[in-house]
């Protein structure tokens, strides 16, 4: 819960933003879709959530940062231009959003990329719901690769608060 | 919660190795050209529903 309203707040049926602040797009590349509920189409598109299958996950020894690679995944990847605000020294805190579904093992894992290389290899652990990317500038623009490295998880969406 | 830290020189090599890269694999200069064209072809079928909608005529209420 916050204070503040989010500047953008981009999920599954809502992937884009384009307002006075700047511009934000969310893109997946792969995700794992089928019965029981809650996986199954219907349920993911009324949750408004992407799901991920813990057998559909990348070799976390990989290097993502390559486009090679990449491709031969599931993966998200967004997009962040919020240059109108570089002038005021402001920063974003980028929240991302998931679930974990199962009590036991495995919960879920992201390793989170930018296109020079890892940034960090993020557990996902049931009962949590949200981890944050605190990025200092907003000078330039810049794109996020979150990688579906393991368990069986859920993403609901990243907002963005200018700060 | 679990933070991670993006500088500013973070970012500008993050950048830096994407124009590079896009310089050299060409499968990947690829897939970015057709998703910025897909994206902008999506924005200007957006605009082009909404003017329609400007310029359609009203329907006349029932007196």
């Amino acid at each position: 819960m916050s204070c503040l309203d989010a500047t953008f707040t981009l999920t599954p049926r809502s992937p884009e933003y384009s307002g006075v602040s700047g511009y934000a797009s969310l893109s997946c590349f792969g995700t794992d879709a089928g019965p029981p509920s809650p996986w199954d189409f219907n349920s993911l598109y009324a949750s408004n959530r992407f799901a991920f299958e813990d057998n559909s996950a990348a070799d976390p020894s990989l290097d993502y940062a390559q486009f090679a690679n990449r491709n031969k995944t599931r993966f998200l990847a967004a997009w962040i231009d919020l240059g109108n605000f570089a002038a005021a020294n402001k920063q974003l805190a980028l929240i991302f959003g998931f679930d974990v579904i199962y009590t036991s093992n495995p919960g879920g894992r992201v390793l989170v990329y930018s296109d020079a290389g890892l940034l960090k290899d993020q557990q996902l652990v049931y009962g949590d719901n949200q981890f944050l990317l605190e990025v200092e500038s907003l000078e330039l623009s810049f794109m996020v690769y979150f990688i579906h490295a393991g368990g069986n998880w859920f993403f609901r969406g990243l907002s963005g608060y200018v700060v | 919660m679990a933070i991670i830290r993006v500088t500013k020189e973070q970012i500008e090599a993050a950048n830096k190795a994407r124009e590079a890269a896009l310089k050299k694999d060409a499968n990947f200069r690829r897939f970015e050209e057709q998703r910025f064209e897909k994206a902008a072809m999506a924005r200007e079928a957006a605009l082009q529903k909404k003017r329609e909608a400007a310029a359609a005529p009203k329907e006349e209420q029932p007196s």
